[in-house]
């Protein structure tokens, strides 16, 4: 027994030692290998974390500097910016909290941007299956899409466990938007006693994928759209709630700085960010790390790559390059 | 008096139902306790230390992993879930019935720990005594050990209660937050923290810390060694 106890304090500590000499070394390659990178520090909502580390990844390989990701919710990163938490960028689920920080004074009111647009769907399992033959009509736009949907609520309320998952409507944007939908159906009060609530979209989608529930809302990117970009769960179903059903998903960023930034003009809308002249070119410009990086979200390649990932885009082409082509019109303050 | 205005009926319901998870979380685990921490102070088996390893892992995983767990086992699709659906027709998780088998997976160490170590420390002369007199096993262990460890007992039902009731991890993975069944007061809290709604949820730490302080005052109290012994050891 003691020797037991001693062998296994023995291998703690050489253990520890050796973790101890990695971090040290570990240290020391980082020290060596960025002596003269700029690292900003972005937080972000559970949601948009998958792209915006893709996104960030990019963005490192082209301009050199290194982004920190922090991960959580929408609420809580927002308490812990308002306390003081050093983000240069934080991206909300919704525009309500980053407007919040604008109202408290934390956040110059020109700093806020939406950068992407998320979209509902619903998720079932496969043993649910509403009968329906009809097809939809081209005079009346959705109505097709409602007796599905209804129909499939409806199917998901009284098979096996009868219940039917959302994010809370309370704190979740998605939340809000199920609600929407379901109030559209004229069902929301029917399906109460039936309803699960996640604290957000992801457990919402965990109750279904771990088969307490039949059924889901949940954000249209959480599912498998790109086979590179989600691995996919066998035997679900996947329809996309129409957009008419319920209030527009607005996600908005801001820079998290009193004074104004300068985003416009856009630089990676006119630069091939396979040429390592544009990357040189990027390196001699005086804009803020933080400031580059919300460029390059708000960019025209960023932007259209948003439905790969199951969101729209917010910022529109056009608009896009407009921004780009404007003169410096703003100045910091 | 301004701060009590947001006590609503929600929050009384979910005071409620967090004091009725955390008794009959605390009973449950006193039944099951006695027995099992009793059989582990009197063996000395060659895996004991593995046996007391197992039942105290529910201090390690972090909460949210144990009810990840815990959703997995309790869905309808996994043995245990369906059991239980056929036993009751109704559903293990999302349910009140799920929480409390959470709740006493998740506590068990709590009532463990005070009772086996008040077991040990028990001078078995007067076992020897009683059972010369020729008491019967039941009747020893009524009789003689339950009244000698009052305070390890009275220890483990306080611990495994006051830690039912800051249970968070494990209730927002298999609760869904169902008002008056699974909304538990740290889920409501939480949800209020989340909306930015902060009066309430200051109001609501509040009751919980005054609740809690009291709880634990009085424990400490009246065993103040038992408690402190299994505090410091967990």
């Amino acid at each position: 027994m003691r020797s037991t106890i001693r062998l296994v304090v023995k291998a703690l500590v050489i253990c520890s030692l050796f973790s101890v000499t990695l971090v040290f070394a570990q240290d020391k390659q980082d020290k060596q290998g960025s002596r003269n990178a700029e690292v900003i520090n972005v937080a972000v909502a559970a949601n948009f974390a998958a792209p915006l580390k893709a996104y960030a990844e990019q963005f490192s390989r082209i301009t050199g500097i290194e982004v920190n990701v922090t991960v959580a919710s929408s609420g809580t990163l927002f308490a812990q910016i308002q306390h003081g938490a050093k983000f240069d960028v934080f991206l909300s689920a919704d525009t309500a909290r980053p407007q919040a920080l604008i109202d408290a004074g934390k956040v110059h009111k020109d700093n806020m941007y939406q950068y992407a647009q998320g979209q509902l769907a619903f998720v079932y399992a496969s043993d649910i299956s509403p009968h329906i033959d009809a097809k939809p009509h081209k005079e009346e736009p959705y109505k097709e899409e409602s007796i599905y949907l209804y129909k499939l609520v409806k199917q998901v309320t009284t098979t096996g466990s009868g219940k039917l998952a959302v994010a809370n409507p309370l704190l979740a944007p998605y939340g809000e938007a199920a609600k929407n939908t379901l109030t559209h159906l004229d069902i929301w009060d029917e399906v109460q006693p039936s309803l699960v609530v996640g604290k957000n979209i992801l457990q919402a989608y965990q109750y279904f994928t771990t088969g307490g529930v039949k059924g889901a809302f949940i954000a249209y990117s959480s599912v498998n759209i790109d086979s590179t970009v989600n691995t996919s769960i066998p035997n679900i179903h996947v329809i996309r709630v129409p957009e008419a059903f319920y209030q527009p998903i607005t996600q908005a960023l801001v820079i998290n700085s009193n004074s104004k930034a300068v985003i416009t003009p856009n630089v990676f809308n006119t630069l091939d960010t396979s040429d390592t002249k544009g990357v040189e070119h990027l390196t001699e410009l005086t804009i803020l790390p933080s400031h580059l990086f919300v460029q390059y979200l708000l960019s025209d390649a960023v932007q259209s790559s948003l439905p790969r990932w199951g969101y729209k885009r917010s910022v529109s082409a056009k608009a896009s390059n407009e921004k780009a082509s404007s003169t410096k019109s703003s100045e910091p303050t | 008096m301004e701060i009590f205005s947001s006590i609503t009926p929600g929050i009384i319901d979910a005071v409620w139902l967090t004091l009725k998870l955390a008794f009959i979380t605390s009973i449950i685990l006193l039944a099951i306790a006695l027995p099992l921490s009793w059989w582990l102070a009197n063996w000395q088996g060659r895996t004991k230390p593995l046996i007391m390893s197992v039942f105290a892992l529910p201090l390690v995983l972090p909460p949210t992993v144990l009810g990840f767990y815990l959703l997995i086992a309790f869905s309808p699709e996994s043995p245990l879930g369906q059991l239980w659906y056929n036993l009751s027709g109704n559903m293990l998780v999302f349910s009140f019935e799920g929480l409390v088998l959470g709740s006493v997976i998740y506590s068990l160490p709590f009532a463990l720990q005070p009772l086996y170590s008040g077991f040990v420390q028990l001078d078995k002369r007067y076992l020897e005594i009683a059972y010369s007199l020729g008491f019967s096993n039941v009747e020893r262990f009524f009789k003689i050990v339950i009244p000698l460890c009052k305070a390890p007992v009275v220890a483990a039902f306080g611990l495994s209660f006051a830690h039912t009731i800051g249970e968070f991890g494990v209730v927002l993975m298999i609760g869904g937050s169902i008002p008056g069944e699974t909304q538990v007061l740290s889920i409501a809290l939480y949800e209020q923290v989340e909306a930015l709604a902060y009066d309430q949820a200051h109001v609501l730490s509040l009751l919980l810390l005054v609740f809690s302080f009291i709880l634990l005052a009085a424990l400490y109290r009246f065993n103040g060694i038992a408690v402190s012994r299994s505090v410091n050891r967990s």
